[in-house]
């Protein structure tokens, strides 16, 4: 299972050179090269060649690097996947509607990495943004390299048909298959950007309402909504010291060579293990000293 | 690569360059803009190290300038390269 951290995931216009060359400054935990809906049909090329030549010259920090391609059946997708190289980590894959999608392009990605010897596997990320994506889901999930599901709610709006509302009631379906689905198949949850950038009580709502829903990340166009994402999804004192209670027990009952894990007369299954560390290490992100917490 | 036709690629931005190529016998380049006072000689080794990654050695490069970081002078030189060879 592919278990980075992505609470924010920004997107950086892939023609706008003032944009990428401060992408690494903004610390979100991936950035997305965006070669498809930011840039316009008559610029796809230069666009294309200056993400390249970003690629090789831009520090982008500890940030994941990704680049949203375009959709393979453009004529745009080939040429964009010609760029990827050793500094890609992964490909942001739009409209996925079958798994049969992803494993044409994980074959790709097979011969990218032998043909330019990169030493990493190159994961995916399946955008669900049509009706169709959303009911083939969870074969999307399954797919080779897959490492998250995330969702793109403006084009899914205008898939079935909807009106996208403040409240956004219209999503909950689609948000709550996706979450499901990516969950069943052990992978992450990414949910969709936050329009309005001017609006930080409504970003901050948002998040924490998915964040709820299981939701391990949520996607930004203005670098300003980093850290109301990344202070949404860290966890509490409260969290914090359960889980590190969590992992105590773990440890003395390893030490006792126990084969029932309990605390406070409780016994602790996987799910809260998995729970546990992830709180800390989401802790850990947030730069909490988990060895230091505050008296209670 | 042969220069065949006029192109430009890049823009005027903050940030960024406008580069055109036009066809020649020989090659010359012209930098105008801010950076060109204080960084024309590397930007014409960037450039020139474009051109021969390219394989071109002939044309007429012109790069209005607004402050492009290296990658992006590369870049745009490349992308207007193409555009004017294709």
């Amino acid at each position: 299972m592919e278990d980075r951290l992505r609470r924010s995931r920004l997107f950086l216009p892939g023609n706008n050179p003032k944009i990428l060359q401060d992408g690494g400054v903004f610390e979100a935990d991936s950035v997305i090269l965006d070669l498809e809906d930011a840039v316009s049909i008559n610029s796809k090329d230069e666009a294309r060649i200056l993400v390249k030549w970003a690629l090789r010259e831009v520090d982008f920090g500890d940030s994941e690097v990704l680049i949203r391609v375009n959709h393979p059946e453009t004529p745009f997708f080939e040429a964009d996947m010609e760029i990827v190289s050793q500094e890609v980590d992964g490909i942001v894959l739009p409209k996925v509607e079958s798994a049969a999608q992803v494993e044409e392009v994980a074959a790709v990605l097979d011969k990218v990495e032998a043909e330019k010897g990169i030493e990493k596997r190159i994961i995916i990320i399946a955008t669900m943004e049509s009706a169709l994506g959303i009911m083939n889901a969870y074969d999307i999930a399954r797919a080779p390299r897959v490492a998250a599901l995330a969702f793109g709610a403006e084009d899914f709006t205008k898939d079935i048909g909807a009106e996208r509302t403040p409240e956004g009631k219209e999503l909950w379906y689609a948000r709550s298959a996706i979450v499901t689905a990516a969950k069943a198949a052990g992978i992450q949850a990414l949910d969709t950007v936050y329009p309005n950038v001017h609006d930080d009580e409504g970003l901050r709502a948002e998040t924490e309402a998915v964040r709820r829903m299981g939701f391990d990340g949520k996607s930004a166009i203005h670098p300003n909504q980093i850290g109301v994402i990344h202070d949404v999804f860290t966890p509490s004192l409260e969290e914090i010291r359960k889980s590190l209670a969590v992992m105590e027990a773990i440890k003395e009952a390893e030490e006792k060579n126990s084969g029932v894990i309990a605390l406070n007369g409780r016994m602790i299954d996987r799910p809260v293990v998995e729970r546990a560390k992830r709180v800390i290490r989401l802790a850990e992100a947030a730069g909490i000293d988990t060895s230091a917490l505050p008296e209670e | 690569m042969k220069i065949i036709r006029d192109a430009t690629a890049g823009s005027g931005e903050k940030s960024d360059c406008s580069v055109t190529v036009r066809p020649s016998d020989g090659l010359e380049i012209e930098i105008t803009g801010s950076s060109a006072a204080f960084f024309r000689e590397s930007m014409v080794a960037e450039i020139k190290s474009v051109l021969r990654e390219l394989a071109v050695d002939a044309g007429t490069i012109e790069v209005a300038d607004r402050g492009a970081l290296p990658f992006c002078l590369k870049a745009r030189v490349e992308a207007a390269v193409r555009r004017g060879s294709e």
